[in-house]
């Protein structure tokens, strides 16, 4: 059902691209086929950013189940990277295999470098584990925050950081002044970079620049989501049976 | 005849201000969840506002909609997303999959009560009225910076059209999540008939050309909830859409109570 959702989506955005192709051959070096295939894959990813650790961490808190965890001989963390793993690469082969369908039904033809797809892959992965402490620094907040809430902040931010990874349009199309904040900052490396280096917009140098902010980002988050934890959990309250 | 319809209206509306008042009062008393809310329809707004800032920073028009045309159309989408949203989406369908799954569905249709009403229309979103305010402003914005001559007839044709699109909404809503009833534990139904709204009547109704023209008159009618009354109150009356829009309301509701009907006949509870 939620891929239905992102279907009617996907949709949408292709009835509104094509109809302002149709008065213009290309807009920031984008064509419709360009454009379309942008969304094709903005809604791959989707699978891949939206990590549902903080939701998770919810459930396992306010139904108890954490202290359960916590005895266990596994970090908390692991345990929630490999319940969303499991989900996300399920998620991502459906969606894969729907939404590359619509591309090779519209365009007739699906080409890529190999190097690109590669590298898009490791991009992909990088790309996921991102996400995945975005979420978890989300889910600290549910040892103060009830369910409720956790879900209110989490699809509030999860729309702003969608947006600002270039899911609704390509980070191209944002003012240069903001290319350069976005360059620096991690959400474009959710959905627009891997499609560049997919597409070949950017190579060489590019790439690797991209490669270093975002393994940077990786290791901050995975420290400041270490930190976090520890000082979240001392509000942690359980109850015993 | 006359006397009871208005009698039964009177008791309904009665209701419906109880039932709202207290919906109100919990949610001025547990403010955080009020907070929070805000939150969202801001982050769910401002996206919206700032993907057209991009758009227009880098083309002129969009299917004849010039950018203040543009900021009206997202001020009076603003406004029937959030109406509808908050009166009949986040707090009843969204919940009448769980509600139907746990059986507590159960206790809601013994009552004395239309079913269709009170499981649709029970609570009201309040943070969603809040989080429409907005949306006026936009309006406003967009309208004094187009040099029309905002006329009475023009408005009242585009609240009319409005109306009629909340109803035909509310109808496509209400189809979808009555799957529910036969399909348990379909969580996200209630959600795809509203993605499909949310998604498609936001954008000029211009851009639908030939088929999904047709299907986005007179299957999927999403049209008459933002872009055609913008386009009514901007630029002038277009009587068959008047007309159009107000039998397409009438065909919807109807539709809608004969499916619900059926749908409600379908159900099986689980007992106990």
């Amino acid at each position: 059902m939620p891929l239905l959702g992102s279907l009617a989506i996907f949709i949408a955005y292709a009835v509104f691209w094509g109809f302002i192709f149709q008065y213009r051959d290309e807009v920031k070096g984008y064509t419709y086929e360009h454009m379309i295939t942008y969304f094709v894959f903005v809604k791959i990813l989707e699978g891949v950013g939206n990590s549902m650790a903080a939701f998770k961490m919810s459930d396992h808190i306010h139904e108890g189940m954490l202290s359960n965890l916590l005895i266990k001989p596994l970090k908390i963390k692991a345990w929630l990277l490999t319940e969303d793993l499991g989900r996300v690469i399920f998620d991502g082969m459906i969606r894969i295999i729907i939404f590359l369908g619509i591309l090779f039904f519209l365009f007739g033809e699906i080409s890529f470098e190999l190097s690109g797809v590669a590298l898009f892959i490791v991009f992909v992965v990088l790309s996921y584990l991102l996400s995945f402490n975005i979420s978890f620094i989300m889910a600290c907040f549910s040892f103060w925050l009830d369910p409720s809430s956790i879900a209110s902040m989490h699809f509030a931010l999860r729309r702003i950081f969608h947006f600002l990874a270039g899911g609704v349009v390509p980070i191209v199309f944002f003012p240069e002044f903001s290319q350069e904040i976005l360059k620096y900052l991690p959400f474009k490396y959710l959905i627009n970079t891997p499609i560049d280096v997919l597409s070949g917009r950017i190579k060489g140098g590019e790439i690797g620049v991209a490669l270093i902010i975002l393994v940077v980002w990786i290791i901050t988050l995975e420290i400041a989501t270490h930190l976090f934890f520890k000082f979240s959990y001392k509000a942690n309250e359980a109850v015993g049976i | 005849m006359v006397l009871l319809a208005i009698k039964t209206i009177k008791r309904y509306a009665k209701i419906y201000l109880l039932l709202n008042k207290y919906q109100a009062m919990h949610y001025f008393t547990y403010r955080a969840g009020l907070y929070m809310g805000l939150v969202v329809d801001f982050g769910h707004s401002l996206v919206v506002i700032v993907f057209y800032q991009v758009l227009y920073s880098n083309i002129q028009e969009v299917a004849g909609w010039n950018y203040h045309e543009m900021i009206f159309l997202i001020g009076l989408n603003m406004l029937s997303s959030f109406v509808v949203l908050s009166s009949v989406v986040i707090l009843n369908l969204n919940m009448l999959p769980e509600q139907i799954k746990d059986g507590k569905i159960d206790l809601t249709l013994t009552k004395p009560l239309n079913s269709l009403f009170y499981i649709t229309l029970q609570r009201n979103y309040i943070v969603g009225y809040i989080s429409m305010l907005p949306g006026f402003y936009l309006m406003y914005y967009g309208f004094s910076n187009l040099g029309y001559t905002l006329s009475l007839l023009n408005l009242l044709s585009g609240i009319v059209i409005f109306c009629s699109g909340y109803i035909i909404a509310y109808s496509i809503l209400v189809m979808f999540a009555s799957m529910s009833f036969r399909f348990i534990n379909a969580t996200t139904l209630a959600r795809l008939g509203q993605r499909i709204i949310l998604e498609f009547k936001m954008k000029p109704h211009q851009i639908f050309t030939g088929g999904l023209r047709i299907l986005f008159m007179f299957i999927f009618p999403v049209i008459f909830m933002s872009s055609v009354p913008a386009e009514a109150i901007m630029q002038g009356v277009n009587v068959w859409y008047v007309l159009l829009s107000l039998a397409l309301a009438a065909i919807f509701l109807f539709l809608t109570i004969k499916v619900w009907n059926f749908m409600i006949k379908e159900y099986t509870s689980a007992g106990g």
